[in-house]
């Protein structure tokens, strides 16, 4: 109650440059120790500024507050974020130097405070314009890819989960491999009186991302992690994953839940032409994709337009989004 | 002489008969070369007619073309428009003010727009949307300042390619030799100035006040030809409006509590560049500032082409049209006195033909239009609904209606009212005279509720279910009675009409839902009940259509999981807007979740929802389930037979998947066709079964062929925008026809796609498009400009990016306009028209050191660019811009300062100034000395430890460390021993901050008080009381204070010492021990006396004698010839004082001739203006 008040007028986004927060070309951000959320509740927002700022992006999320994996929160865990949302925006002619680098990974800690990961994002693509898309065949899913991890517990969770999801993945036919990753668990320092420089170990647990791939290059991801409390076997986790796996190609559409908010608003912000994209009725309505609409509007963006698949696809929708050529000011001309 | 013998002739060469087959002359190489170059030369015209593609996003109905008439004062512009419009409109006007359009070809409409020539921010406004440029020149006096800024100006914004120069006042020529003379040095002067070959017309002179017919036939024959220009990136890129009709409607009891508060002001004008957002759209209209979009509406266009009106006859059906008659038609001019109506800012004024008006004469009497109306007025006929529905000549319908029913207890419409557009006409079965009703709403008749009401017997059923579809998903909040109390008759309501009325209330009735002490509710009951039968009445397919998603996605009162829920049907009786929660359906029984959860979610802002893993289990050990989702991999079979229509089509195995795995499909799918054998007939395989198994295969590859051709049967062509494998179809030389035909695609999926949506959710995804004619509402107009408007000044409302609304620091490269007269110096206010606006700020010019860093410069220099930073909008690099000092005609020069480009927008700057320390010697050893003098604290000191120094003679050192005695002196090491005598330098770089000073031109609310619009004086001063920032030498010069003079600034004499070196002393032990090389050679002094020295020399008497007798003679001489000197200048002093007198006589009458003789010019062309019934009168500035 100090009566203070702060008058924030966004400005531009600088990026990496020297001397706007970054060393070395490189913005360190440490996130605190009591942080519930993955870190790619950062990561995802912080992408679609990225390709509007004046030099290359380059963040360094570090401290003891990164979860690499999915949280509680239901955050999606960095591998979807690498394999399943920076793909998408080579859809809209931003493809190089995207690098989304796992250094260290880790769960949440004890009650899903904390982890002690280490990621790092390079997104080097700035563009004037991006350019709008039109996703309209979902196509079919060829091939399943995913990533089972864990820190500080044995490697045979990752196996076991992995069975599991095979288990019920493979009867579709699909392509499917799993990589495993095994990563010894990240050492925080201890609040131990008696020991100042003992060291604890945090964020241990395992989980698994998959991503489907369907013919036209639609993907669609699914992401579960053992809780932090424990006790969940890895069948369970392989098991939960696939069958959320399932339910998203099943909601239909050529971008999956996680995905429609980068899609949307990325192409909201394109060059002023029409561009469609084709999604699932339950996600198109899922909250927070309304409010994200709203928001846009609300910003003086241009609003959606829905029409019915021409093709008679009965669970899908058309949407369609006039660019606002807002497009990358900062960037120099040569 | 027999004997001579000539040598013989050469034999002449016997042509070979050729041998049959064919002539080898005829088909040798003439020119060896020639072809290849022949191709290269075509190629090369084939290159040089490209240019970088730019997507052109004029409608398909475009806005009619702006056509400039530019020119200095009393040049014949305003004879010029006069001449046009008579051409094609048949109609004189006295004063044309103001853009005014007209109609010219089948699908053609060019708006006239007058450039003032006694206002340069005009100038550059007017330069920033024409279209087409009418650049007139007086022939008799040549190019003058006005047209040369002008061109300049237009470069800078993006030069349109129809320029043309139009040369008057050729009649004034007598001898038609100096004609043709004129004609041919202003040509060649014109194609220098724009290109080789520019197209300049001559109009010779004036007829009844008129350019001669012929002449202006072939103008307007030229103009209607033209074609559209190569767009201009900045106006491609914004949305922008041509003000032609300027509403002051501020409510009038805000202006009785107080007359000069801010103003609300609606603007008409037809819409161009790109869509312009529906809502919250942010607008800059260059001289008066920054504003608000409150509302935006598309009206009926005033002025339709031949085109369009056919196009609204075949969608409505009718094809008579109440609209005015075909003369007035053609021409839209509302700020000028079009058939006798002029509408001013604060009143109509007609123009009664005969003094002595008859009410009552026949009506074979000709009346002018404003006539017309006023006796129909009188006649009460109603003849309103004509003047809205065609050209909106009457300002405010509505102030006239209200006037008309006081006794009556209607408020008028509570909400807005939207323009009736063609489409919608579709449902107006009514007669006219009720259609008039409709529309000049809320009064008359048909006013006792609102004119929203429907009646059964009138409402078609398509029309009710489009209309209340919206209404149809609300649930009455109030359980009021199911008996509908629609009112009797159709007069009691109205009609239905108005449709769209009856669409935005039944939406705005959402939000006083949760009102219910509104004072509408009651009103709206009876609504609700409609609603609600109208819903018994489409019970059917009720759910999860497209088409109400748009409505209730942006209707805010809803929250998200209510619009998920009614939209996809579910049980409307139980929702409340505090998120209580209903029954779920049966899709999502996993999903299913407590309302505390879900409050909690909303807080938590999840990417993955919540899951009930284990009915997801449930539902996914389901083998029905599985099938369904096994469809969308790719080994699913397509041909079974539901999925044989209707199934998903997606594409199976894209033509990238690679081979194997299609063979792994391939295989897969005769697995599962084999399991089907087994079931089908597992005991025998006779050859029916076998047939009919190669039938299914048949089918199935079939259909998979068909997957993977996209542009094969049934198929949609969606991937083909963007797609590279577009380019296939061309060759790699025709990368400029991809390119178009790319555009051409991407043009025809806007259209297409845009078409398939009603027309709310249309305005919303889109905007309104260019070329609309629409009412703009600005709120928070400074009042200003409603009591200075004056119609002869364009008012250009330009849209504006989001960027374009911050403020930062931009950088340019700027070039000091060769012609003119000064250069620019840093930090001196400059006026820049960058983008929409105009704008004064403080540039710090820079350059760039040897890119090392932006190092400041005083000026400008003065043929070269430089940059320049300065604090102002950020506008997206790329954009040209033009600078001037002042807009004041005072002004004698070319006042065009400078162009240049924006080349990067930031937060912060990087220019530095050099800063120079100085400091002196006082103790020196070896290689160390103690300087002092430098810094004046030992902290200055610390900051600057390590830095390089320098003395004068070259010696480089390094500051080391703070001395502790002597506050701020400090040591520091040199490579070599320095002098006392040396200058310590220490050379860094100060940081330079340009001043965050911004400063619109708001020359429009400056301008000086006009009594009429129609009151055609130019004004003396430059159209603008606007004054910017001056000059600190300015307000000095004016206010007579003199510039205050520091004595430290002050230059003194500088006494500098002559050096005394001493000669260098070596001494002698050093010198018989140096080296022989280092030996100094040092010659012995002599000793022996030379001859000559030896020998003295002593005049004798007869030598001495003479000797002395020529120096006497040299020495009277000398004083004979100083005397006649002098006396010969004593002469001619007078000569020479007449003579200089008579120098300053003639300078004096020289002076004095040439002022006359430009008086005499000047006035020359006043009076020509005269007899041209123009302006004319301003200030002659003439380019030499």
């Amino acid at each position: 109650m100090t009566g203070t008040i702060v008058n924030y007028r966004p400005g531009l986004i600088t990026g990496s440059a020297q001397g706007s927060g970054a060393h070395g070309g490189v913005i360190r951000h440490e996130v605190p120790a009591a942080c519930t959320r993955g870190v790619s509740y950062f990561l995802i927002p912080l992408c679609l500024l990225a390709p509007f700022s004046k030099a290359p992006m380059n963040v360094l999320f570090s401290g003891q507050g990164v979860i690499t994996s999915a949280t509680p929160a239901g955050d999606i865990s960095v591998d979807s974020v690498r394999t399943a949302i920076l793909p998408l925006y080579a859809k809209f002619g931003i493809l190089k130097d995207i690098e989304l680098r796992i250094l260290r990974r880790s769960n949440p800690g004890t009650r899903g405070k904390g982890g002690a990961g280490e990621v790092q994002l390079v997104f080097g693509h700035q563009v004037r314009l991006p350019k709008t898309l039109h996703l309209l065949n979902p196509g079919r899913v060829k091939r399943i890819r995913g990533v089972a991890y864990c820190t500080g517990v044995p490697q045979s969770n990752n196996a076991r989960m992995i069975e599991a999801a095979r288990g019920i993945l493979n009867p579709m036919g699909a392509d499917i491999y799993v990589f495993s990753d095994i990563s010894s668990a990240p050492l925080i320092p201890s609040n131990d009186k008696a020991n100042p420089n003992g060291k604890t170990k945090t964020g241990l647990g395992f989980g698994l991302s998959l991503v489907a791939e369907s013919s036209t290059g639609c993907l669609y991801s699914a992401d579960v992690a053992s809780p932090p409390s424990g006790g969940a076997p890895p069948e369970d986790i392989g098991q939960q994953c696939a069958h959320q796996l399932l339910e998203a190609v099943a909601a239909g559409g050529a971008v999956s839940l996680v995905a429609a908010p980068t899609i949307l608003t990325l192409m909201s912000m394109s060059s002023e032409d029409v561009g469609r994209v084709q999604l699932g009725k339950d996600v198109l309505s899922a909250d927070h994709i309304i409010d994200l609409g709203r928001d846009m509007k609300a910003l003086g963006l241009n609003s959606w337009g829905f029409r019915e698949t021409t093709t008679g696809q009965d669970n899908d929708i058309v949407v369609s989004i006039v660019g606002k050529g807002v497009g990358n000011v900062g960037r120099k001309i040569a | 002489m027999e004997d001579q013998a000539n040598r013989p002739h050469r034999k002449a060469k016997v042509k070979k008969k050729h041998t049959g087959d064919k002539n080898p002359k005829a088909f040798a190489y003439a020119n060896p070369g020639k072809l290849q170059k022949q191709a290269t030369r075509s190629h090369d015209v084939k290159e040089k007619r490209l240019h970088v593609p730019l997507v052109d996003r004029l409608p398909a109905e475009p806005p009619p073309t702006i056509v400039a008439v530019v020119g200095p004062p009393g040049v014949g512009k305003t004879t010029l428009i006069k001449s046009l419009i008579k051409r094609y409109t048949k109609h004189t006007l006295s004063h044309p003010v103001g853009p005014l359009t007209v109609v010219t070809s089948k699908r053609r409409r060019l708006t006239f727009l007058e450039c003032p020539s006694d206002s340069l921010a005009s100038m550059i406004d007017v330069s920033k949307i024409a279209d087409i440029v009418l650049l007139m020149i007086d022939g008799n006096y040549g190019f003058e300042m006005e047209t040369m800024e002008f061109l300049n100006v237009l470069s800078t914004s993006g030069m349109p390619g129809n320029v043309f120069g139009i040369l008057t006042h050729l009649d004034q020529f007598r001898k038609p030799a100096t004609l043709k003379d004129a004609k041919k040095r202003l040509k060649h002067r014109f194609w220098g100035e724009l290109y080789q070959g520019a197209k300049l017309f001559y109009l010779s002179g004036v007829i009844n006040g008129r350019y001669p017919d012929r002449e202006i036939h072939n103008l307007s024959r030229f103009l209607s030809v033209m074609k559209n220009p190569r767009p201009l990136v900045w106006r491609n890129s914004h949305p922008y409006c041509l003000a032609d009709r300027v509403l002051d409607i501020t409510p009038p009891t805000k202006l009785e509590e107080d007359e000069k508060c801010d103003r609300t002001v609606a603007l008409y004008g037809y819409l161009r560049g790109t869509n312009f957002p529906a809502e919250g759209a942010r607008v800059h209209v260059p001289g008066v500032g920054d504003l608000s979009v409150s509302m935006i509406e598309g009206l009926p266009d005033p002025c339709p082409t031949p085109f369009m009106d056919q196009e609204t006859a075949k969608a409505t059906g009718q094809t008579k049209r109440r609209r005015l008659g075909e003369k007035q038609k053609l021409l839209f001019a509302p700020m000028s006195d079009v058939g006798g109506v002029l509408v001013d800012k604060d009143a109509v004024y007609i123009d009664v033909k005969s003094s002595n008006f008859d009410k009552d004469a026949e009506d074979g009497q000709e009346r002018g239009l404003g006539e017309q109306l006023v006796v129909g007025l009188q006649g009460e006929r109603r003849l309103l609904g004509e003047a809205e529905d065609g050209v909106r000549l009457f300002s405010g319908g509505e102030r006239l209606m209200e006037q008309d029913d006081p006794e009556e207890t209607d408020n008028g419409r509570s909400d807005l009212r939207n323009a009736r557009m063609t489409g919608d006409e579709v449902f107006n079965e009514d007669d006219d005279k009720l259609e008039i009703d409709g529309t000049a709403d809320g009064e008359g008749s048909d006013d006792d509720d609102d004119p929203r009401s429907v009646s059964g017997s009138h409402v078609r059923p398509e029309a009710m279910g489009r209309l209340f579809k919206p209404a149809t998903d609300e649930t009455p909040t109030d359980g009021s009675g199911n008996k509908l109390d629609f009112p009797d008759s159709d007069s009691d309501l109205g009609s239905v009409s108005s449709v769209e009325d009856q669409e935005f209330d039944s939406e705005a009735s959402y939000s006083d839902e949760d009102e219910d002490s509104d004072p509408e509710t009651a009103a709206l009951r009876w609504k609700e009940n409609l609603a609600d039968r109208a819903k018994n009445l489409h019970r059917t397919e009720r759910y999860y259509r497209a088409s109400d998603l748009y409505r209730l996605f942006y209707d805010t009162t809803l929250r998200p999981a209510d619009v998920a829920r009614r939209w996809r049907g579910e049980s409307t009786g139980n929702i409340s807007k505090n998120g209580g929660e209903d029954i779920d359906g049966q899709d999502d029984v996993f999903l299913k979740k407590s309302i505390k959860d879900e409050e909690e979610e909303e807080l938590e802002d999840r990417m993955l929802p919540k899951v009930d893993y284990k009915a997801l289990a449930a539902k996914w050990s389901n083998p029905d389930n599985l099938e369904e989702v096994r469809q969308r991999f790719t080994s699913a079979r397509i041909s079974s037979g539901k999925e044989l229509n209707g199934g998903r089509n997606g594409d199976a195995n894209s033509a990238s998947g690679d081979d194997d795995e299609g063979d792994g499909d391939f295989e897969d799918l005769e697995d599962e066709s084999k399991n089907v054998d087994v079931t089908v007939g597992g005991t025998e395989l006779s050859l029916q079964a076998e047939r009919e198994k190669n039938a299914r295969k048949k089918e199935e590859l079939k259909l998979r062929f068909e997957e993977e051709d996209k542009e094969g049967f049934g198929k949609i062509n969606d991937k083909t925008t963007d797609a590279p494998n577009k380019e296939a179809d061309f060759g790699e030389d025709d990368w400029y026809e991809a390119q178009k035909a790319q555009d051409q695609k991407r043009r025809d999926i806007n259209q297409s796609e845009l078409e398939l949506m009603d027309r709310n959710a249309r305005l919303g995804v889109e905007g309104h498009k260019a070329g609309t004619y629409a009412r703009i509402v600005l709120e928070n107009v400074p009042y200003e400009f409603a009591s200075t408007f004056n119609p002869r000044f364009p008012i250009l409302i330009g849209g504006l990016a989001s960027t374009e609304d911050r403020f930062g620091f931009v950088q340019i490269r700027i070039k000091r306009h060769r012609w003119h007269k000064k250069i620019l110096k840093t930090n001196d206010p400059l006026i820049f028209s960058l983008g929409w606006r105009r704008f004064q700020t403080l540039p710090i010019y820079s350059i760039s050191d040897s890119r090392t860093r932006n190092r400041m410069l005083k000026y400008t220099p003065e043929h070269m660019h430089c940059f320049g930073t300065f604090y102002g909008p950020l506008i997206a690099p790329n954009t040209g811009f033009c600078c001037v000092q002042s807009f004041s005609n005072q002004n004698p020069g070319f006042r065009i300062a400078a162009t240049g480009v924006v080349l990067n927008v930031d937060e912060s700057t990087e220019i530095v100034k050099k800063l120079k320390l100085t400091g002196h010697p006082y103790k020196i050893f070896r290689n160390t000395a103690f300087i002092k003098d430098m810094f004046n604290t030992a902290l200055e000191i610390a900051k600057f430890e390590g830095a390089a120094i320098k003395t004068v003679s070259g010696i480089r050192g390094q500051i080391k460390k703070a001395l502790s005695k002597p506050e701020g002196h400090f040591r520091a090491t040199f490579e070599d021993k320095v002098l006392m005598s040396d200058i310590v330098f220490l050379r860094a770089w100060y940081a330079i901050k340009p001043r965050r000073f911004y400063n619109p031109v708001t020359n429009l609310l400056d301008a000086p008080h006009m009594t009429s619009s129609n009151e055609n004086v130019e004004s003396k001063d430059g159209s603008s009381g606007w004054q910017g920032m001056r000059l600190t030498g300015q307000i000095r010069a004016s206010l007579n204070i003199p510039t205050p003079k520091q004595k430290d600034s002050t230059y003194r004499p500088l006494v500098r010492q002559t050096r005394h070196f001493n000669p260098l002393r070596v001494p002698r032990t050093l010198a018989a021990n140096l080296p022989f090389k280092s030996q100094i050679a040092q010659m012995k002094p002599q000793r022996k006396q030379t001859y000559m020295q030896k020998r003295a020399v002593v005049l004798g008497g007869e030598e001495k004698k003479a000797r002395d007798l020529m120096n006497k003679i040299m020495t009277v001489r000398k004083d004979e010839l100083e005397r006649r000197r002098a006396k010969q200048e004593a002469r001619k002093e007078p000569y020479r004082r007449k003579m200089k007198e008579n120098a300053e006589m003639k300078a004096g009458r020289e002076k004095r001739e040439k002022e006359e003789y430009w008086r005499r010019e000047g006035k020359k062309r006043g009076r020509g203006g005269g007899d041209a019934g123009g302006g004319g009168g301003g200030k002659r500035r003439k380019v030499g």
